[in-house]
């Protein structure tokens, strides 16, 4: 299994003719594997560049619910909708504007979208 | 909440006498006369007619053909029961009889559908084949082989029932009540003949028909896992939205030869039309505790081996706990199951099914299914990865929601890459190689995928040619979506395209961006 995690989460590079002293390059994230786990006399091992989540990233459920719970009133208005038409409502909350919201939520209260555009931005994990 | 909108729902669509008339229609799949006979009860008392969608004519020639079927299915169980495993150890002698139980099973099942698609011909398991004599084979098979022959003049399902709206539209009929009575993978409907209607199928028939789908006031799923949490919200958000009850089971719906299935139909409809009417008459939403209360109440409703969901109102009532919402370990094995059936869309080596063009169908539901399961970590089966299981949510999600809305990706994509695409088709027409077929919103994504891999065949030896090729088509190829960035990468779209990534806003169904 750690060796599963390995292959999923790591950049492994061959650099035979360059490096004389280690021929693997792996780039590991240290909170999923531990560095030292790589450190051999041929393994160059380097921590992978943090990530940062995207704007437009769909949200996992629960931080998506998060958000909404926080607009009063809001939950009770988009009970017709599914995950998918909830996703996509909390991207664009957090991308577009207030106006291009409110054309595509004209059944929603504006004052609701503006508060949710508000809590999406400020919780962007 | 869910409550109240569900009681607005309700008043706004059956206001007043709106509860009394109209017609109970029945899918009736398996050509069930129980079911049949409870439906009819249910509409007599409501001074309602019920018809039938295949014709009711079709049980006549069925049922007997399913009896006897079964019969022999029963009598082939006798005879050639299943093998008993001799090992020591009872818990691994109890799975190996569990395993030999399945085989057998499958075995007997085999022979029956071979009898009746072969009759006498049928030779595939001679131990069985020489058991049953040649005319009773040629017997099932000449009883399926009518109502197959019928089943082909009666047309496909989705036929039949736009033919059946298009009829009580014009004779101005209301569809107070709508059965669904199939087996089901909890979205796609399918009978034991030819009976087949897709999810696909019922998200186009809704938008060619919306009354068939709106003006239901209950609706009965009774299929298996219909009434499950991703595929009932598909249900009720995307195809009933109105209804003020949809009834169902949880992962096993009874047979229907079971009395408790025909049971269910005549206790829920009691109990759904005395709240309509409590509803109606208080002007407010009743109380879920009470609602809940009253459902548990029916026999049919809580058994261990089939129990019931109801939503009434946006307020979801489990006969069983844990029928609606399935452990956390059910809901990552389902997640996965229906990720392999959906291969056939999502593939970007073969796909062979195009996206379906309105609403999303099946690829809906599995967003859905993938969103709603639990956290990786509290599943058992996913705890020693989860990691790569939440990895796996996340890709997916941002994979499939692109597909989803292919018929805007490419449209947003030919309208930023016009230029490139026309310079692209003159250098392939140079090289003497057909150029892509116009991506303008209506290409096929299957068509799409295997001209692609045509093209870049024929690209083998031009290397630079072929290099181009793949960095203005890899995208669109693959729909992937980024849900992060490495720490100082740009978030611009030529960025997320170089990448191989699709632009999330390019699922709007409008052009998000001029030519680049």
């Amino acid at each position: 299994m750690r060796l599963l995690l390995a292959t999923f989460l790591l950049l492994t590079t061959h650099t035979p003719l360059f490096a004389a002293e280690s021929n693997f390059q792996v780039e590991v994230d240290p909170y999923v594997y531990p560095l030292a786990d790589f450190s051999q006399e041929d393994v160059k091992a380097g921590i992978i560049s943090r990530r940062v989540r995207r704007p437009d990233a769909i949200p996992d459920k629960s931080e998506r619910d998060r958000t909404f719970a926080l607009v009063p009133g809001l939950e009770g208005e988009i009970a017709k909708m599914d995950e998918l038409d909830r996703d996509i409502l909390f991207v664009r909350a957090k991308t577009k504007s207030l106006k291009e919201l409110t054309n595509f939520y004209p059944q929603l209260a504006e004052k609701k979208l503006a508060q949710l555009m508000k809590v999406a931005r400020k919780n962007n994990n | 909440m869910h409550f109240l909108v569900g009681f607005l729902l309700f008043t706004l669509a059956f206001a007043g006498p709106a509860l009394a008339g109209g017609v109970v229609l029945m899918v009736n799949m398996n050509y069930s006369s129980e079911e049949l006979k409870a439906a009819m009860e249910t509409a007599a008392a409501r001074g309602q007619r019920v018809e039938m969608v295949p014709p009711r004519e079709m049980i006549k020639l069925a049922e007997p053909m399913f009896h006897k079927r079964d019969g022999l299915e029963e009598e082939l169980e006798q005879k050639f029961p299943p093998k008993k495993s001799s090992l020591p150890n009872p818990a691994k002698r109890q799975e190996q009889n569990e395993l030999f139980a399945e085989e057998q099973s499958l075995r007997l099942r085999s022979a029956l559908y071979g009898i009746i698609r072969k009759g006498s011909a049928w030779n595939d398991d001679p131990e069985i084949a020489n058991y049953v004599s040649s005319a009773r084979k040629n017997e099932l098979f000449e009883m399926y082989q009518k109502v197959f022959q019928q089943e082909q003049k009666n047309g496909d399902m989705f036929e039949q029932l736009r033919r059946k709206a298009a009829e009580l539209k014009a004779k101005g009929d209301r569809v107070d009540s709508l059965l669904l009575s199939s087996h089901s993978d909890g979205s796609n409907l399918t009978g034991e003949t030819s009976n087949r209607l897709s999810a696909n199928e019922l998200y186009q028939l809704k938008k060619e028909q919306p009354a068939l789908f709106d003006s239901p006031r209950h609706v009965w799923l009774l299929g298996c896992y219909d009434m499950t949490r991703p595929h009932h919200q598909a249900w009720r958000n995307d195809l009933f939205p109105n209804a003020s009850m949809i009834a169902g089971f949880g992962v096993k719906a009874p047979s229907r030869f079971d009395e408790k299935s025909s049971n269910y139909i005549r206790q829920t409809s009691a109990i759904a039309d005395r709240l309509d009417r409590e509803m109606a008459a208080k002007g407010k939403p009743l109380d879920p505790a009470y609602v809940g209360n009253l459902f548990k109440s029916l026999s049919t409703f809580t058994t261990e081996a089939h129990p019931g969901v109801v939503d009434y109102c946006y307020s979801v009532v489990e006969g069983q706990p844990g029928a609606w919402s399935h452990n956390c370990e059910d809901q990552w094995r389902e997640l996965y199951a229906t990720k392999d059936k959906m291969e056939d869309y999502i593939s970007v080596l073969a796909p062979r099914e195009d996206p379906p063009s309105a609403g999303g169908g099946v690829l809906r539901a599995f967003y859905n299914t993938l969103q709603l399961a639990c956290p990786a970590q509290e599943a058992k089966s996913e705890r020693d990865h989860w990691q790569q299981s939440e990895r796996l949510r996340v890709t997916t999600r941002e994979n499939v929601i692109r597909l989803i809305f292919w018929w805007n990706v490419q449209h947003n994509f030919s309208a930023y890459f016009d230029t490139d695409i026309l310079a692209m088709n003159a250098r392939l027409s140079k090289a003497g190689i057909d150029p892509m077929p116009q991506i303008d919103g209506s290409l096929s994504r299957v068509e799409f995928v295997n001209t692609y891999y045509a093209i870049r065949k024929r690209l083998k030896d031009n290397l630079s040619l072929r290099k181009d090729f793949e960095s203005l088509y890899d995208p669109l190829l693959l729909l992937k979506g980024e849900d992060s960035v490495a720490a100082g990468e740009k978030i611009s779209v030529p960025e997320t395209l170089k990448r191989n990534a699709i632009p999330f806003n390019w699922i709007e169904g409008t052009t998000v961006m001029r030519k680049r």
